[in-house]
Parts: structure tokens; sequence; C-alpha cells
């Protein structure tokens, strides 16, 4: 008898078991999350040190409270381990939605996968992540489309010929394999450009100082630099300053309000501008559009291109945003 | 009865573990999207089938004369943008046009390494405010031909990268069956006549830098 319930409970385990996980599995159209049911939305980003994320933060903040939301803005510093540690804490404040500019783009899909789980929909800004159908939106700037941009105009500065260096931004993070390649993709067709030193500098403007200090003592010939971002760009204009060097072309992406300066002042040559106020905004409003209606009228992933700049518009720009 | 009994569950037992393992679907390699509902895209495939299948009619019947276009936009294109042009983003960002026209080289530059172009005069462009260049090669600038097709999206491709793939597939494309097959006689004073795709620039907007997806000289 024994041996019979033993056979008989292991089927019906088995059968539940087996009838669980295809439920699991087969669950095709996309369920509507209604928030965790309060009144707030989380606004995670990378520290605020940078201005682009500042930017992007500050605006976030400023669309949801107009749209009558409270808000929480905390920063994950580029760490996946406090990311998720946030998503934790939004999901027992029961926030209504999550716009995050993630930490990184596999280790972000648990994170927003247990957001999904607790009904919360997760807005994704600036970085994409390798999954698709657990994030409602993923509003990622053209970092490619921008790097490459940047890089033409560069290999035109530098009449496609000389010694040049690069500052590559923090490993963890997807845009600077991104920026890198694109860089690269173009730069590399033109045979008498020659990378003399590859450096990274993590997006940090101090730190970019010193690796450029190092650099223009070992090749002092340097013709270029091309910057993963900004802040990096920033440092190593002041570098070259402060060594008495003139004429080195200097290339990023962002469009932070301190490249419009260097350019305008002649001492870079270009960057990329990602519009992370318009990026933060449009989250926003499609989080609040999707929890009032179901939908965002958008598809998934969205694609917001940069704007190349230089002398010839720099003065337009101002907080990641052109006039007209 | 205590052996029928055992075979009975004997049998459920049986039942049971071809309930699991029968039906547990058996997926071949590369088909995993059939059941998850994720397709991923080759690039080079997709570019390959939209040139053998479609790009013919595609560029044919979407290309405007360049200078009936520039004559128009008189000198902003945003402001033809919905009539004959196509926004990366759906109703902004990078602003892309097919054209076609036909002119004289005036300068070729034509090179193995680097970005080539030839310089047009082309009939009813004053030249004084708007340069036509056809890109080359072999290095394009801009995403201008995957830009201006509206059958092939980003949301259908994995990241950035993956569709950063299907621009470059299409410059390899020019480069070989379009640009290759007439580069020994891209030379100043011939007459071309051509179909392409340019971006708005950002930095000049009065310099047209077209990708050809179709090139020919004809004197």
């Amino acid at each position: 008898m024994k041996l019979n319930k033993f056979c008989a409970l292991s089927a019906i385990a088995l059968a539940a078991a087996t009838f669980s996980a295809s439920a699991a599995f087969g669950a095709d159209a996309p369920k509507r999350l209604t928030g965790g049911g309060s009144n707030i939305i989380y606004v995670i980003t990378p520290s605020h040190s940078n201005p682009f994320f500042k930017t992007e933060a500050e605006v976030a903040v400023a669309t949801a409270k107009k749209l009558g939301y409270d808000v929480k803005a905390v920063s994950h510093d580029d760490s996946p381990v406090k990311q998720s540690e946030l998503f934790e804490t939004a999901i027992s404040d029961k926030a209504a939605a999550i716009i995050c500019d993630n930490a990184g783009a596999d280790a972000t899909v648990a994170a927003v996968k247990r957001a999904y789980d607790n009904n919360i929909p997760t807005f994704l800004i600036d970085r994409e992540i390798n999954e698709q159908g657990i994030a409602i939106s993923q509003i990622v700037a053209n970092n490619y489309q921008g790097a490459k941009g940047a890089a033409e105009v560069f290999v035109e500065a530098m009449d496609e010929e000389g010694e040049y260096a690069e500052l590559y931004g923090l490993d963890s993070d997807t845009n600077a394999k991104t920026r890198s390649t694109a860089f690269h993709e173009v730069i590399d067709q033109y045979p008498d450009m020659k990378m003399v030193s590859k450096q990274t500098a993590n997006w940090d403007q101090n730190l970019a100082y010193q690796k450029m200090e190092t650099i223009l003592n070992a090749h002092p010939n340097l013709k270029g630099v091309i910057s993963g971002n900004d802040n990096m760009a920033v440092g190593a204009a002041a570098a070259i300053k402060a060594a008495g060097k003139k004429n080195i072309r200097i290339i990023a992406v962002d469009g932070s309000n301190d490249a419009r300066d260097e350019i305008l002042a002649g001492t870079m040559t270009a960057t990329a501008m990602q519009p992370a106020a318009l990026i933060a905004q449009t989250a926003v409003e499609q989080a609040d559009k999707y929890l009032k209606t179901g939908s965002t009228g958008k598809s998934e992933k969205q694609l917001i291109d940069c704007t190349i700049i230089t002398k010839a518009n720099a003065k337009k720009l101002n907080n990641f945003a052109l006039s007209k | 009865m205590a052996n029928k009994k055992l075979i009975a569950s004997g049998v459920v037992a049986a039942l049971a573990l071809v309930y699991v393992f029968g039906s547990a679907t058996y997926v071949p390699e590369g088909k995993e999207a059939e059941l998850t509902g994720q397709v991923q895209f080759d690039s080079d495939q997709v570019v390959q089938d939209f040139w053998s299948k479609k790009a013919g009619d595609y560029f044919s019947s979407k290309a405007v004369g360049t200078a009936t276009l520039i004559k128009e936009a008189n000198g902003d294109f945003t402001s033809v943008a919905k009539k004959y042009g196509r926004y990366s983003m759906g109703e902004s960002g990078a602003l892309s046009f097919i054209v076609k026209g036909s002119g004289v080289i005036k300068k070729a530059r034509v090179r193995d390494k680097g970005s080539g172009y030839l310089e047009l005069e082309e009939p009813g462009v004053d030249s004084s405010s708007n340069t036509i260049r056809i890109q080359i090669g072999p290095v394009y600038k801009g995403m201008a031909v995957r830009d201006s097709i509206s059958l092939i999206n980003y949301a259908d491709f994995k990241n950035q990268e993956q569709w950063a793939a299907v621009s470059v597939a299409f410059f390899n494309l020019v480069s070989k069956e379009v640009v290759a097959p007439v580069k020994a006689s891209l030379k100043e004073g011939a007459r071309v006549e051509y179909t392409g795709c340019f971006t708005v620039s950002d930095i000049d907007p009065s310099r047209l830098e077209i990708v050809p997806v179709s090139l020919k000289v004809t004197e």
C-alpha cells in the first residue's frame, strides 16, 4: 500500500510540476502590469557626478512630479549588486513604476524580471538590456551612430593621418564597448591613422587627466584623442593644456555643457550629443500612459539618435538638448 | 488484489512519466525563435534577402529627383520630410531620403582605403548652395541606406551592435555590387546616373553625401 500511495503521489506531483512549468513558459501574451500599489516612481541611475546622469535623473524626477507622482531618485553607482538592492527596495515600497538607467546589459535582467513578477513595470533609459519582453520600454541613445559620426569628424580633422590615443570607459558598461567599436569601425579603415595608446579611465575626468599626462610623455607626436565620454575628454583637454600642447584633436560622446565649452574654445573637435533630457522625459511619459491605459503605444525598443556637435552648432547646445 | 493495485499504480506512474517526457518539445537548433517568440535576425541574411528580393522596386518607387528635392526643401529638408523622407525614430531623429539623378563628375576621389567620393555637377542644382557627393567607399559615412528603408526596424534586433551590423552589411553590398563594377570608369568628366540614399547632415545640411544603391557611367 505504501508503495501504491507513493506511486500515485509521485504521479500527481510530476503532473502538477509539468503543468506549472508549461504554464510559466507558455505565457505568450504580455501581462498588463498595474504597479505595486503606491504612487511612487523610482528613478534609478548611475552616479549624478556625471552631468549626463544628473540631467536625466533631474528631468525624470521633474516630469514624474508634474504628472502627479511621488518620486524617489537613487543611484546604483554602476554596481549590479546595489542596483538589485534598489529594485528590492522599490518592490517593497510597492512602486508604481521604475525608471532605470541600468548597471549592466546582462546583470540587470534578473532585477527587471523581479519587478515584472511583482506587477511593477520598468522603463529603461539610455542603456539597453539583452532581453526583450520584461521591460515595458527600452529607450536608448544610439551610441553606435553617435560614436561613428564623431569618428568621421575626427578622421577629417586629422587629415586622415597621425598618432592618436583612446580613452576607454567603464568595462562593465556596454556603451564603452559600443562606442569604441564604432570609433574603430571608421578609423581603422584609414591606414595612416595609428593608435599608439589605449587606456581605461572609467568615464572619470581626473583619471583621464592622469592617463593623458602619461600618454603625452610617452608619445610627443600625438595628434588626436578619441574618448568614450565627455568627462574623460575634458580631463584629457586639461592635461593637454597643462602640458602646453596645442592642436590635438579630441572627440567624445555625450554632449555635456563642459564639452560644448571646450569645442567653442577650440580645445575639443566634436562630441555626439545624446538627448538625455528627451530620453528621460519620454520614459516617464510612457510610464504614465502605460499605467493609465495598459499600453505605451510604442514598441519596447526605441532608439534615440545622437546629434553631432562641432563648432558649427555647439552654441545651440545646453543641458543635453539643442535649441532650434 | 494487492498485485492488481500495484499494477494499477505502476501504470499511473508510467503514464505520468510519459506525460512529463512526452510533452517536452524537441527544438532543432536555429528554430528556438518559433517557440520563444524571440526572433534573432542575422544581419547579413536580412540585408541579402532585402537586396535580392525587394531593393530594386523599393528604391526606384521611393526615389525623388535630387534637384526636385532640393528645390522643394528650399534650404530646410524637414519641410519635405513627410512627403519624401524618413525619420529614424518615426517623427524625429536622423532624416534620410532616397534620391535619384545624373550629372558630370567634376571631382573624383577614388581610393582603396578611406572614404572616396564623386562630386557632381548636376543640372537643376546650384552648386554654390548645395554640394552633391556620391560616396564610393570603401568607408561610408552615416547609416543612410539602412535608415532609408521602412521595412527593416531596430525593434527586430537584439541590440545596437546588431542594428549597426545591418548598416555595415548594406555598405558591404554597395561596395561589392554597386561601386566595384564601375570603379575603373569613375573619372572626372564622366557622366553618371545614380539612385541612392542620404541622411541630412547635422553639421552641414547643404552637403548631400549620397550612398549609391545603383550607379551607372553613361558616357
